[in-house]
Formats: structure tokens, C-alpha cells, sequence
């Protein structure tokens, strides 16, 4: 029977916007004056998105989260910026109090929060792992029976004696990230920490990760590494704007997230989150009444077989056409370096109405997953159409086709 | 087992907890006398100066220029036994005072009971009234051994309750540290009229002066409302013998200090459990 070691009931964290600015007595007053008078508060309103702007000004940044995991699980959180991720974990660490639910942790809980820890700069090394462990709740003789393994793995030896302010950050987060794995917590709890430090020192930051899951650990691992979160979660949770927006099989829902995540018009390059590959551009232009698209595609290391889909839509989403495996058999093999994949959509200016239309991208691996998605990577503006009737023949009025129906009397 | 639910009792104390990470106290104990160790010039001495230098300039201006009484007592006795207690009561309030917004980095990042650093500071200031009262002591046995005005003094037998002075006046410090705590968490400009506050608070007790000079009735009250007062008059007592004290003043106080205490604990807890998201 698999034992329960976290379980998240219903867990909203709000945040109060409009106390963000009022850190003074003057604004309090000025506060008090405006509320008074029934006046906007939008003064005092100063981040967050419409969408989780609840009453009050509150700001949803965790909406009714619930999950539960098992001994032995690696989970991995992800989602946008924004969507709530080390929200999550600095509950669940109690450095900030949800505003309603209920956690429970059945373990001892270590953690490493986003750069940095609780280190205090003005203390040692040394030092610096004693106040750690004391802050996990351990005592002295546990913490002097790790403390060399520690040691080792940061590999800060000479500067143990150095106060914490005079490190670097990529040894910071090195002895952080030693603490944090070697103090034997039975929860795991790490936000984004990969990011910072040399890929070496990632790798061997997962591999100790790995350790600790076989031993039976439990953690939850934020990361936009997909590629790491793959191969050390067995289970990933998936916010959204606060909420949990899917939730099961690591490799599922990556492949789900990967394909959802979006946000057109992004600069150039388009980088893979996982895999050895960009897009470095995708232009367009008309040759004739044919709408051609190039995709500028490079790897940093050969790629067996790859299927590009260009997927025109109309601005509310509907699909005009596709360009896909399914309609062009077209597979890049063995690609190692640059490509531009052309793809023709013949006639079809011709026959579209005035108006905007997107393109999306997609970069796959030709049956298995999604290796990169970007939707409206183009707007294509189609304005040649003449005026019918004294009206602009666009899709509003005259629908998506250029076909120039007619009526007649039977 | 850690249950995290939004906090209902603001008065709750977790002993428990708070022992489990005793630890964690004297670290930070320590680390607190390093750091100043290290940031200050003359080190602990300076904790010696400080009080010496304040006597000095009371004596000269409260006592000699302005006269005002000491009760007959040697000037430096008499205000150093009161200068003692507030410099304590003082730095527990300033460490439990500070003790979010000094701690904000370690704060933000890892979890243990908020509580802990206040208290901190209630150990690591011990060290300081220890060096204040040996200073103390030297003058006291000079003036003991060299009594020449008409009022004689001694230590009394209750000088043996002095300990319970020391957790009074920590309760009082920490009390009142944790109402700033709190405050200049919600409002950062309170900090800019502290000093202020803790100028007119110096001049409600009764350091320069014993409280039987103070005729009027309210200001009476209002000195016996202030909780250090009851420290400095029964340090006095302990040490000389001699006080304005009496059980009005010293339920008054008392009394005002549970207040002072209790009230800081709840709007400590209630601020400190969503401190880190607003700095
Ligand atoms: N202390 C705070 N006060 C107000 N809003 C905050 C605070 N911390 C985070 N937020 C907001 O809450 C949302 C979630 O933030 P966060 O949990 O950091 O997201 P993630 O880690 O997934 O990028 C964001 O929109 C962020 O702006
Ligand atoms: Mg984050």
C-alpha cells in the first residue's frame, strides 16, 4: 500500500494587491480618503492579470489547488510564469500562509527556493550549514554526521571558512543545493534552482536527485527543463493561471504542455525547451495565389527524423488549412545544422476574404511528441479583395471564402 | 506531521515547537554576538562605554545642572541601576523589533517558528546586561564601601529575586518589540518616528528621577502604566533598599505588561505568517 506523504486540499493563496502600496501612514490616509469617497482604488492596484483579479482586488495566484502525492514520487510543477508554481511551494514550506485549504506533510521538509537560501550572508560556510540544519529542525550531532559529504559535494572546501556574501552565486546555490539534498529530509521541495549554475553541476545536482527519489524520498521539482523533468518525475502536475489544469503521467502531460504552450508573436529564435533545435525565422510572401511560409530550422546536434506543421487559422481560431505530415508526407531526416522547410498552400489566396489570418508552428518528432509549438508565429494579411455592394468584402461580412455567391429567381 | 491551514488562535504559543528548536536559538544567539563582534570597533567594550558614557552626561545634567533628586542616593548608583534595566528592556525590543525586516532573505526562504529570532534576542542581550551590571557592580561596591551622605543603602534580601527582574524586563522588551515589529511591517514610515517614541518612553521612567518627586497624579499613572518603570524602581529597591514602589505600582505594571505582551504575540503572529509576501 502506497503511503500518503503530501496531500494538498483545496489550497488558495490571495494576494492583496492594494496593501502592496500602502506601506506608510500617508498612504493609508490617502487610502482611507479615497475609499471614502468611492473613487477607484486603481492607485493602489499594481500587478496581476484581469482573469484572477478577484473581489477586493485580491489576486488569485493559487485557485482551489488540490493533489495528493505518495512516498516515492517525483512530481514535477509546471506551467507558465506566472501560473503559480513557487506559490505553491513556499506554502507548502509554510514561509507564507495559504488563505484558505489545507496541506498536510507527512516528513521532515527540506527545501531550496528559487536562487539562494536561507543563508545568512555574514556567517561562514560553515557556519552557515549548521544554521541550516538547525532550521530543518536537526540537531547538532545529525548535522556533523553529514557534514563532510556536504562539503564534498558543493566542493566549496577552501572557502568554508569564507562568509557567504563573498561566494559567487553558482557556489551559493552549489552549497544550497548540498544542504538542502544531503540533510535527509523526507520531502523535497526545489523551485527553478537549475537554472543557475554550470551544466555540469546540474547534472550532478539531478543524478543526486535521482538518488534520493530511489531511496524513497519524496519531491516536488519546479523546472522549465523539460528534458530534466522527463527523465526524474514519474508524475507531473500542471498549473494554470493558478489552477490545476492537469495532472497524471510525466511524459503525457509534458507532451500535452509542450503542445499548449503558447504565446504567438514571440521573438526569434524560438528555442526547444527539450531538444537540440530552433526555429530561427518563419517568413512569408505571396507568389502569385500561392501563400508560401519558410521555416528556418537549426540543431545543435543530429536529429533522426523531424515533421514541421504550419497551421494557418483565422483570428478566432478556426482552422484554415494545415500543412502537416498528414497532407505533405514531407519528413526531415538526419538534420545536423540548417534548414528552411518551405511550405506552398496553392490558390489559396485567391479564395480567401479580406483579413488577418495566424499561423501556427509546430515542430515534431514524426509520431511520438511535440518538440516545440508556438502559436501565431505570422499574422498574413489579405487585403486585395474589392468592395462588394459598398462593403468592404472581409470574412465578417462576407464569410471565410472568396466565392461570389449569387441568388436568382426559380 | 505538519498540518498548513491559514492561522485562527493569534494567541498561540507553541511551546512545544519552539523548544524543538532551541538549536536554531542559540545559533542565532551566537551568530548575533559574532556579527556585532565583528562589525564594531571596540567590540564588547563598547557595551561597557555606552552605559558608562549615558551616566556620566545624566549625572552632569540631571544631577548636578537641573538637581533633580536621586532619593538621596550616590548619582551613579542611582541612575546606572535604572539605566541597566532599560538597556536591556531596550535591546530586546530593538532585536525583536527588527526581527522580520533583518531577516527578511532567510525568511523568504526556509521555514522555522518566526518567533525564534525575538527570542534570540532575549538570550544574546543577556550577554550585554551581564557586562552592563559587572560595570555596575564597581561603582555599587565603591559607593557601598565609601558611603559619605546622610542617606545610607544596601542590598536587601530580595536582591535574590533578581532574576525575575531579568524575565520581567525581557517580557516587557519583547512585549513591546513585537508590536514594532508589527507595525513597521504594515507601515514602513513608523520606523522614522521610533527613536522619538523611544525618547519620550526613556523620559516616562523613572531613570533620572525617583517617582515620589512626581506630584501629579496622572503623570503618576502614567508612569506606573509604563511596564518598565516597575523593573527600574524594583532593580533600585533590590540593590539600595530604597524605592517609591508599592503594590498599586507593582499590580499596575504587572498588568500592563501581560497586556503589552499578549497583544504584541497576536499581531506578531498575525503579521509575521504573511510577512514575506509584501517585502
Ligand atoms: N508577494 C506577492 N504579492 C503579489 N503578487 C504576487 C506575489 N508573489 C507572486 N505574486 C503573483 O502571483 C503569481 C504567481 O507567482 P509565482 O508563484 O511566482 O509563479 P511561478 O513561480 O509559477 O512563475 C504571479 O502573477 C505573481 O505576479
Ligand atoms: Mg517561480
Amino acid at each position: 500500500m502506497s503511503e500518503k506523504m503530501i496531500s494538498v486540499e483545496n489550497i488558495s493563496k490571495h494576494y492583496r494587491l492594494g496593501v502592496i502600496n500602502r506601506k506608510t501612514f500617508g498612504d493609508e490616509l490617502h487610502y482611507f480618503l479615497k475609499k471614502l469617497f468611492h473613487r477607484k482604488l486603481d492607485d493602489f492596484v499594481t500587478i496581476g492579470d484581469e482573469g484572477r483579479l478577484g473581489a477586493k482586488g485580491l489576486f488569485k495566484a493559487l485557485d482551489n489547488v488540490s493533489f495528493t502525492v505518495e512516498k516515492g514520487d517525483v512530481i514535477g510543477l509546471i506551467g507558465t510564469n506566472g501560473s503559480g508554481k513557487s506559490t505553491l511551494l513556499k506554502v507548502l514550506t509554510r514561509i507564507t500562509e495559504p488563505t484558505t485549504g489545507r496541506a498536510i506533510l507527512n516528513g521532515r521538509v527540506g527545501s531550496l527556493l528559487e536562487v539562494g537560501t536561507g543563508f545568512h550572508p555574514d556567517l561562514t560556510g560553515r557556519e552557515n550549514i549548521y544554521l541550516s540544519g538547525a532550521v530543518l529542525g536537526m540537531h547538532k550531532h545529525e548535522i556533523e554526521s553529514k557534514f563532510d559529504e556536504i562539503v564534498e559535494f558543493s566542493g566549496i572546501k577552501d572557502f568554508l571558512d569564507t562568509p557567504v556574501r563573498r561566494y559567487s552565486s553558482g557556489m551559493y546555490v552549489r552549497l544550497g543545493f548540498a544542504v538542502a539534498a544531503h540533510l535527509d529530509p523526507e520531502i523535497l521541495l526545489i523551485d527553478e534552482v537549475l537554472a543557475v549554475g554550470d551544466a555540469e553541476f546540474q547534472k550532478k545536482c539531478l543524478a543526486k536527485m535521482d538518488d534520493i527519489a530511489k531511496c524513497g524520498r519524496t519531491i516536488i521539482f519546479v523546472s522549465h527543463n523539460m528534458t530534466a523533468v522527463r527523465e526524474l518525475c514519474n508524475k507531473c502536475v500542471w498549473l494554470k493561471d493558478g489552477k490545476v489544469f492537469a495532472q497524471g503521467p510525466s511524459a503525457k502531460i509534458i507532451d500535452e504542455y509542450l503542445r499548449a504552450t503558447t504565446l504567438g508573436s514571440g521573438a526569434f529564435p524560438i528555442v526547444a525547451p527539450a531538444d537540440p533545435l530552433q526555429v530561427d525565422m518563419v517568413r512569408h510572401y505571396f507568389d502569385n495565389d500561392d501563400l508560401v511560409i519558410e521555416n528556418d530550422i537549426s540543431t545543435r546536434a543530429t536529429i533522426p527524423e523531424l515533421e514541421i506543421q504550419n497551421i494557418i487559422k483565422t483570428a478566432s481560431g478556426e482552422i484554415v488549412a494545415k500543412a502537416n505530415l498528414h497532407s505533405t508526407n514531407f519528413i526531415v531526416t538526419q538534420l545536423n545544422g540548417a534548414v528552411t522547410v518551405v511550405a506552398r498552400f496553392p490558390g489559396i489566396k485567391k479564395l480567401l476574404n479580406n483579413g488577418r489570418y495566424y499561423v501556427d508552428l509546430n515542430v515534431n518528432n514524426p509520431h511520438i511528441r511535440v518538440m516545440l509549438t508556438r502559436s501565431k508565429v505570422l499574422e498574413i494579411l489579405v487585403d486585395d479583395k474589392p468592395a462588394l455592394n459598398g462593403q468592404d468584402s472581409n470574412i465578417v461580412n462576407f464569410g471565410l471564402l472568396n466565392i461570389r455567391p449569387t441568388f436568382s429567381k426559380k | 506531521m505538519v498540518i498548513i491551514q491559514p492561522t485562527k488562535n493569534f494567541f498561540k504559543l507553541n511551546i512545544k515547537e519552539l523548544i524543538e528548536y532551541r538549536d536554531l536559538l542559540m545559533l542565532l544567539v551566537k551568530r548575533d554576538l559574532t556579527v556585532i563582534y565583528k562589525q564594531t570597533i571596540l567590540g564588547p567594550i563598547w557595551f561597557l562605554i555606552q552605559p558608562l558614557i549615558t551616566t556620566i552626561v545624566f549625572t552632569i545634567i540631571f544631577g548636578r545642572v537641573a538637581n533633580i533628586s536621586t532619593d538621596g542616593l550616590p548619582h551613579m548608583v542611582f541612575y546606572m541601576s535604572g539605566i541597566v534595566i532599560w538597556n536591556y528592556a531596550q535591546g530586546v525590543m530593538n532585536t525583536a523589533g527588527n526581527s522580520l525586516a533583518t531577516n527578511s532573505t532567510m525568511l523568504s526562504k526556509v521555514y522555522f517558528p518566526r518567533l525564534i529570532i525575538p527570542l534570540s534576542g532575549v538570550v544574546s542581550n543577556l550577554v550585554y546586561l551581564g557586562l552592563n551590571l559587572l560595570m555596575f557592580l564597581a561603582f555599587y561596591l565603591y559607593y557601598y564601601f565609601n558611603q559619605t551622605g546622610a542617606t545610607q543603602f544596601a542590598p536587601t534580601w530580595a536582591l535574590l529575586a533578581f532574576p525575575i527582574v531579568v524575565v520581567y524586563t525581557a517580557l516587557v522588551g519583547l512585549g513591546v518589540g513585537l508590536w514594532i515589529a508589527a507595525i513597521t511591517t504594515k507601515y514602513r514610515d513608523f520606523r522614522f518616528m521610533l527613536p522619538f517614541i523611544v525618547q519620550v518612553w526613556m523620559y516616562a521612567t523613572p531613570i533620572i528621577y525617583p517617582v515620589n518627586v512626581v506630584a501629579n497624579p496622572l503623570y503618576r499613572a502614567i508612569i506606573w502604566i509604563n511596564p518598565v518603570s516597575l523593573a527600574v524602581e524594583f532593580n533600585r529597591y533590590l540593590f539600595t533598599g530604597h524605592t517609591s514602589l508599592n503594590s498599586v505600582g507593582v499590580i499596575i505594571g504587572c498588568v500592563s505588561t501581560l497586556i503589552t505582551f499578549l497583544t504584541g504575540l497576536a499581531f506578531f503572529n498575525k503579521v509575521q505568517r504573511n510577512f514575506v509576501d509584501i517585502i
